[in-house]
C-alpha cells in the first residue's frame, strides 16, 4: 500500500481503504469455499515475482498492523532487488482468477496464476502485551529454495513488527544471486535479459556458473543488454553471481527498531515525561549524588536515584555492600598498613606514616567521588530494568558508555546495565591505581603499574563500547536470534532477608 | 493449462489488454497535455509522494508544491499537470514503480519524480527519486535524495518547515540536473552536422551511436562513442569524425551550470534569511570579548553546552580539553614565582608549563568557548530559527583562526577541523615554549638564580612550522563555508574500489572509483 498525498487526504485515505479492502477481500477469499478452475490462464512475468499475503487478523489494530507489515515486506523485496513484488492490480486480477480454489489452497494457486517465484504469508496475533507475527516464505521455483523458512517474530511494540518482518525477509535474500531470463536476441551474441539497475546490475563483466562470463553493455531499470559467449535460447535463465548488499538495509532496519524502542522506553518519555532526561542525568551525576553522598555516604547514592523519577522503596543490597566495602577500604587501608598508628587524614603526615602511604592515602581520599559515582550508577543499573525504562542518551549508548568508562571506573558497563563487569573494572582499576601511587617513589615499579592501569582502562573503555546492553526490554526488540549466554548478579530483599542471585542465562 | 509467454512486461491480464490500455493512456495524455507532448524540453511528471500519516502527508504536500515551483523556475523541463497526472494514475491503479514507468514511457515523459515521506517520530524521512525514460536510460533511476527533517522542535513554525522543505527540494532538483544528461540527436546534411533541437550548449561533447536495430519500446539499448564534437551556443563548430557521423547519432547535454546556479541561489537566499548583515566592525567587538572568553572557558563552555543540550559537544569538550586544562592548571598551581619564593630551583618544564598556562588562558580557551555557543547558533540558522547576529562573518573567522587554535573552524561549525587545529596548534605551542624555556637553578651560596643555557635551533624550526600551520588555518577558515545547510541529508551508499580494465584500444587503465548503488 502506498498512499499518495494530494492537496487533501482523500487520495491517501482512498488508497488505504483500497488496500484494506484488498486485504479484507484476500482474507475472505482465503476462507471461501470455491473450487479452482483447472484451465486457468497463467501469465509469465519476465523476471519472476513474489506475492505477499496476510492472513485474516482479529481486531482493528491487528488489521492495521497487517497492512503495515505488507508494505514493509514489499519494500524489503524492492530494496533487495531480487524478487519484484507483484503489482497490486495484478494481484487483484489473480485473486479473481483463483477464487474457485479449494480452501487452504487459494494462496498457492493465486501465486501460481501469477507465475510467481515465491510467496509469503503473514499471520498476526496478540498475547497480553506481545504482538506475534508468523512468517512463511514459500519458494515455487527450485532456484529460490534457500528462501524457504517459517519463523516467528515478537515485539511489545506494534511499530516494530513490520520492521522485524522486513528484516527477516532481507536476511533471507542475502544469498540469492540474480536469475535473469533471456528475453530477446538483439544481435550476434547480444541479448536482452530480464535484470537491470533494479537488480543492482551495472555495465561490466559478471561470472555466471551457467554461461561463463557475461558482459553487460547497457542497462535499463529492469532489463539489460548482455553479451553472452555461449548461444542461449530465448526464455532460458541466466544466473549472475551478484548478491544483494543487505548489510546497509539490515542496519537501517535495526536503527529504526532501536529508535522505536528507545522512544517508547527511554526515561525521558516515561518516568520523566516532559523533562529533559539528559540534563537530569548529568545533574544527578554531578550535583545530586555527590551532595547526597556527603550527607549519607553510599546510601545517598540510592537516594539520589529518585531525582530521575525512580520511586524504588529499598536499595539494591549488593551494590550497597560492595560500595560500603570499597568506601571502608579507601578510608581504612592506610590505617591497617600503619598498624593504626598513622594519622587518619591524608594531609597530615607523621613519623608513622611513610611518604608512599601518604601518597596512596591521598589518592584513596581523592578518588572517593569515583566510588560514590560507581555506587550511584550501580543503583541506576538496577532501577532501570526494574521500572522497564532505558537510560538517557541510549541512542548513542556505545559512545556514551565509553565516555562513562573514561571518567568512572567501569562506568560504561553500569550504564549498559552490566553490573558484574562494572564492579570488576572498578575494583581492578582502583587496586592498580592505589598500588601505582604507593610505588611513586620507585619509578620503575610505578611505570609498570601505570602501564598496566592504562591497559586496563583501555580495555574498560573498549569493552564498554563494544559490549551489548543487558536491558531485556531493549534486547527483546533488537535481538532476534541471540544465543549468547549472559551472566548477571542481583541482590534483593525478600521477607526482610537479603537474597543474592547469580544467574547464567542462555536463550534458546 | 494454457500459457501466455513471454509477456513483454508484467501485465494485468494479457498482452492485448495491455496494448489497449497503453493506447488509451497515450490518447488521454495527448488530449490532456497536447502542448507538453510536442515541446522540445524534456517532459517531467511528478507522480506523487507516498505517506502513511497525517503529519507526513502535510510535509509531502508541501514538498510537492515546492517541487512544482522549482521545476517550473529551473528552466530545462516542461511539466505535466500534477493533479491530473495523479488522478489518471490513481484511476488506472498504477501505483507501483514498474507501472509508473510504463505509464511514463507511454505518455512520453522524459523524467518521472516520485517520493516517500515516512514519519519516524522525531524526524520525517524524505526520499525523492527521479527516473528517466528513453533509449538511453530505459527507466533507470538517475538520482535519489534522502533527508531527515526534524519535526519535533517545539517552536518550529509552518514557515520554517516550508523553508526546510524547499531547501531539500532545491537540493534534489539540483542533483537531478547534475545527474541527468539529455540525448540530443544530430542531423547530417551535405556534409554539415547540426543539432535536431535548439540548444545553447557550448563546449566539447562526446557523440554516441546506438548499436543494433531499435529494440522494443522501453528496452535498454547499447551505444558506443564515436568521437568529440565542439559546440558554440548550439552550433557545431568542429567535429573530430564528421565524415563518419550520420542521422540519429546523438550527444548528451548536461545541466550542470543550472544545477550550480540553483545551489548557489538557495545558499545565498538562506544566508540572507538567517544571517544578519556583517561588517569588519563586528570582528572588533569579538576581539574585545576574546580574552574574557578564553579565561572563562573552563567554566562557561561546559555550561554553554549543558544549557543548550549539546551533549555531544560536552562529551567532545571533556575528552579533548581535559589534557590541556590539566597542563593549564598545573602551570598556574606550580608557578615558578611560588617556587622562587621557596628558593627552589625551577625546571625547564615548570617554566614552559607556566607560559603555556598563560597562553591557554589568553588564547587557547577561546575556540572551545566559541564552539559552545556558535554551534547552537549555526544549528538554529540551519533550521531557519530566527536571524543570527554573531555568526557568518568571514573577518571574524579569520581573526579567530589567527589568535586561537582552531577558533575559526569552530566558528564556521566544523568541529572536526577545529579540534584538529586545536590539538596541532597547542602541541606546537607547548613544544616551542619548552624549547625556549630555560631551567633556573637556585645558588644558595650567592642567593640568586642561575639560568641554564641551551640550543634553540629546534625551537625556531617549530616556530616556522607553527607559522605555516597558522597561515593555512587562517586561509582555510576564511574559505570554509558556514555550516548552515539543512541537517540530516544522508549520503548515498558509496563504495570505494580500485579499478583495473582495458579500454577500447586495449590499453590497461588503472585507477580508483566510487560506486553507488541505487
Amino acid at each position: 500500500m502506498k498512499g499518495f498525498t494530494n492537496q487533501s487526504r482523500n487520495t491517501r485515505s482512498s488508497r488505504i481503504a483500497r488496500i484494506g479492502g484488498l486485504l479484507l477481500w484476500t482474507c475472505v477469499m482465503l476462507i471461501g469455499p470455491r473450487a479452482f478452475a483447472e484451465d486457468a490462464v497463467v501469465v509469465s512475468l519476465p523476471s519472476g515475482g513474489v506475492v505477499v499475503f496476510a492472513m485474516q487478523a482479529q481486531g482493528e489494530s491487528l488489521k492495521a498492523l497487517s497492512i503495515e507489515s505488507l508494505i514493509a515486506m514489499r519494500r524489503s523485496f524492492e530494496d533487495c532487488g531480487r524478487l519484484r513484488p507483484v503489482e497490486e492490480n495484478q494481484l487483484t486480477w489473480a485473486l479473481e482468477r483463483a477464487r474457485t480454489a479449494k480452501p487452504g489452497d487459494l494462496i498457492r494457486k493465486t501465486a501460481q496464476v501469477l507465475n510467481a517465484d515465491a510467496y509469503c504469508v503473514i499471520g498476526l496475533s496478540q498475547e497480553i502485551h506481545t504482538y506475534i507475527a508468523d512468517l512463511s516464505i514459500v519458494p515455487l521455483k527450485p532456484e529460490y529454495e534457500t528462501l524457504r523458512r517459517t519463523l516467528r517474530v515478537k515485539s511489545r511494540l506494534p511499530h516494530n513488527i513490520p520492521l522485524k518482518l522486513a528484516k527477516a525477509v532481507t536476511d533471507a535474500q542475502s544469498g540469492i544471486p540474480v536469475h535473469a531470463p533471456v528475453l530477446r536476441k538483439t544481435g550476434e551474441g547480444s541479448y536482452v535479459i530480464g535484470a537491470g539497475q533494479w537488480h543492482g546490475i551495472t555495465p561490466g563483466r559478471y561470472r555466471s556458473p551457467t554461461h561463463g562470463e557475461i558482459t553487460i553493455t547497457g542497462t535499463g531499470r529492469y532489463e539489460s543488454v548482455a553479451r553472452i559467449g555461449d548461444p542461449v535460447e530465448i526464455a532460458a535463465e541466466v544466473e549472475i553471481r551478484l548478491f544483494p548488499d543487505t548489510e546497509p538495509l539490515v542496519h537501517d532496519l535495526d536503527r529504526r527498531i532501536s529508535e522505536n524502542t528507545i522512544r517508547r522506553y527511554e526515561i525521558g518519555n516515561t518516568l520523566l515525561r516532559g523533562d529533559d532526561a539528559g540534563k537530569r542525568y548529568i545533574e544527578g551525576m554531578c550535583i545530586i549524588n555527590p551532595g547526597g553522598s556527603v550527607c549519607a555516604p553510599i546510601y545517598g547514592s540510592f537516594l539520589a536515584t529518585q531525582y530521575l523519577g525512580f520511586n524504588t522503596p529499598s536499595p539494591d543490597m549488593t551494590g550497597m555492600w560492595l560500595g560500603g566495602a570499597a568506601l571502608f577500604t579507601q578510608l581504612m587501608l592506610p590505617e591497617f598498613m600503619t598498624g593504626f598508628r598513622g594519622n587518619f587524614f591524608p594531609w597530615n603526615r607523621d613519623s608513622d606514616k611513610p611518604r608512599s602511604v601518604q601518597y596512596m592515602q591521598t589518592f584513596l581520599w581523592a578518588s572517593l567521588p569515583f566510588t560514590f559515582s560507581t555506587v550511584y550508577l550501580d543503583q541506576l543499573a538496577v532501577a532501570f530494568p526494574k521500572t522497564e525504562t532505558l537510560p538517557p542518551f541510549f541512542d548513542n549508548r556505545d559512545t556514551m558508555a565509553s565516555l562513562m568508562s573514561l571518567f568512572v571506573p567501569g562506568g560504561g558497563h553500569f550504564y549498559k546495565g552490566r553490573r558484574l563487569p562494572g564492579w570488576g573494572f572498578y575494583f581492578t582499576e582502583m587496586a592498580i591505581a592505589s598500588y601505582a601511587t604507593l610505588e611513586l617513589g620507585n619509578p620503575a615499579r610505578a611505570r609498570y603499574a601505570f602501564s598496566l592501569l592504562a591497559a586496563v582502562k583501555l580495555a574498560d573503555i573498549a569493552l564498554a563500547y563494544l559490549s551489548r546492553s543487558s536491558y531485556r526490554i531493549y534486547n527483546m526488540e533488537v535481538d532476534r536470534d541471540d544465543v549468547r549466554p549472559s551472566l548477571s548478579l542481583q541482590g534483593r530483599m525478600f521477607d526482610r532477608e537479603p537474597v543474592y542471585d547469580l544467574a547464567l542465562q542462555l536463550p534458546f | 493449462m494454457k500459457r501466455i509467454v513471454p509477456a513483454p512486461f508484467p501485465c494485468t491480464c494479457s498482452a492485448t489488454a495491455h496494448a489497449i490500455r497503453a493506447c488509451l493512456i497515450a490518447l488521454l495524455c495527448a488530449a490532456l497535455f497536447p502542448s507538453a507532448l510536442f515541446a522540445q524540453k524534456p517532459l517531467i511528471g511528478l507522480v506523487g509522494i507516498e505517506t502513511r500519516s497525517p503529519r507526513a502527508a502535510n510535509i509531502a504536500s508541501m514538498v510537492e508544491n515546492h517541487l512544482a515551483n522549482i521545476i517550473a523556475s529551473a528552466g530545462p523541463f516542461s511539466q505535466l499537470n500534477q493533479a491530473q497526472l495523479k488522478r489518471e494514475l490513481a484511476a488506472f491503479g498504477c501505483m507501483d514503480e514498474a507501472c509508473m514507468l510504463r505509464f511514463a514511457r507511454t505518455a512520453k515523459l522524459g523524467l518521472v519524480i516520485r517520493g516517500v515521506v515516512e514519519d519516524e517520530g522525531d524526524v520525517a524521512r524524505l526520499d525523492l527519486f527521479c527516473y528517466a525514460t528513453g533509449d538511453v536510460y530505459a527507466g533507470k533511476l538517475v538520482y535519489r535524495y534522502r533527508a531527515r527533517i526534524p519535526i519535533t522542535r517545539p517552536d518550529i513554525t509552518a514557515r520554517e518547515l516550508s523553508y526546510l522543505g524547499e531547501e531539500h527540494t532545491g537540493a534534489f532538483i539540483a542533483g537531478v540536473l547534475r545527474a541527468y544528461r539529455r540525448p540530443v540527436s544530430l542531423s547530417v546534411r551535405e556534409g554539415g552536422v547540426r543539432l535536431d533541437e535548439a540548444s545553447s550548449g557550448t563546449g566539447s561533447f562526446m557523440v554516441y551511436r546506438f548499436i543494433g536495430p531499435p529494440s522494443e519500446e522501453g528496452a535498454p539499448r547499447e551505444y558506443a562513442q564515436l568521437g568529440e564534437l565542439e559546440l558554440d551556443h548550439g552550433s557545431v563548430v568542429k567535429s573530430a569524425n564528421a565524415g563518419a557521423l550520420r542521422d540519429g547519432d546523438f550527444i548528451l547535454v548536461n545541466y550542470v551550470e543550472r544545477a550550480d546556479y540553483l545551489d548557489e541561489f538557495y545558499r545565498g537566499r538562506k544566508r540572507e534569511l538567517v544571517l544578519q548583515w556583517v561588517s569588519p566592525l563586528d570582528t572588533l567587538y569579538v576581539a574585545l570579548f576574546a580574552v574574557p572568553a578564553g579565561v572563562t572557558m573552563p567554566v562557561l563552555a561546559p555550561l554553554g553546552y549543558y544549557a543548550y543540550g549539546d551533549y555531544r559537544g560536552l562529551g567532545l569538550w571533556a575528552v579533548n580539553a581535559l589534557p590541556w586544562l590539566y597542563l593549564e592548571a598545573d602551570g598556574f598551581l606550580n608557578r615558578p614565582s611560588a617556587m622562587r619564593d621557596r628558593n627552589e630551583s625551577v625546571s625547564r618544564t615548570r617554566n614552559a608549563r607556566y607560559d603555556f598556562a598563560l597562553y591557554m588562558a589568553l588564547s587557547g580557551g577561546i575556540p572551545l568557548f566559541v564552539d559552545a555557543f556558535a554551534h547552537r547558533y549555526l544549528a538554529d540558522a540551519s533550521e531557519y530559527a530566527g536571524s543570527q547576529q554573531v555568526i557568518g562573518n568571514s573577518w571574524t573567522a579569520g581573526f579567530l583562526a589567527a589568535v586561537s587554535p582552531g577558533g575559526g573552524h569552530f566558528y564556521r561549525g566544523s568541529r572536526l577541523w577545529g579540534y584538529l587545529y586545536f590539538h596541532l596548534d597547542n602541541f606546537l605551542v607547548y613544544s616551542i615554549m619548552k624549547e625556549f624555556a630555560r631551567a633556573e637553578r637556585y645558588d644558595a651560596a650567592q642567593d640568586r638564580y642561575v639560568r641554564a643555557s641551551g640550543e634553540r635551533g629546534r625551537g625556531h624550526t617549530l616556530l616556522y612550522a607553527l607559522g605555516a600551520v597558522k597561515l593555512i588555518e587562517i586561509v582555510h577558515a576564511v574559505l570554509t563555508p558556514d555550516d548552515i545547510g539543512a541537517r540530516g541529508v544522508e549520503a548515498e551508499p558509496l563504495a570505494f574500489q580500485p579499478v583495473l580494465y582495458r579500454d577500447a584500444r586495449r590499453r590497461p587503465v588503472l585507477g580508483a572509483g566510487v560506486s553507488l548503488r541505487y
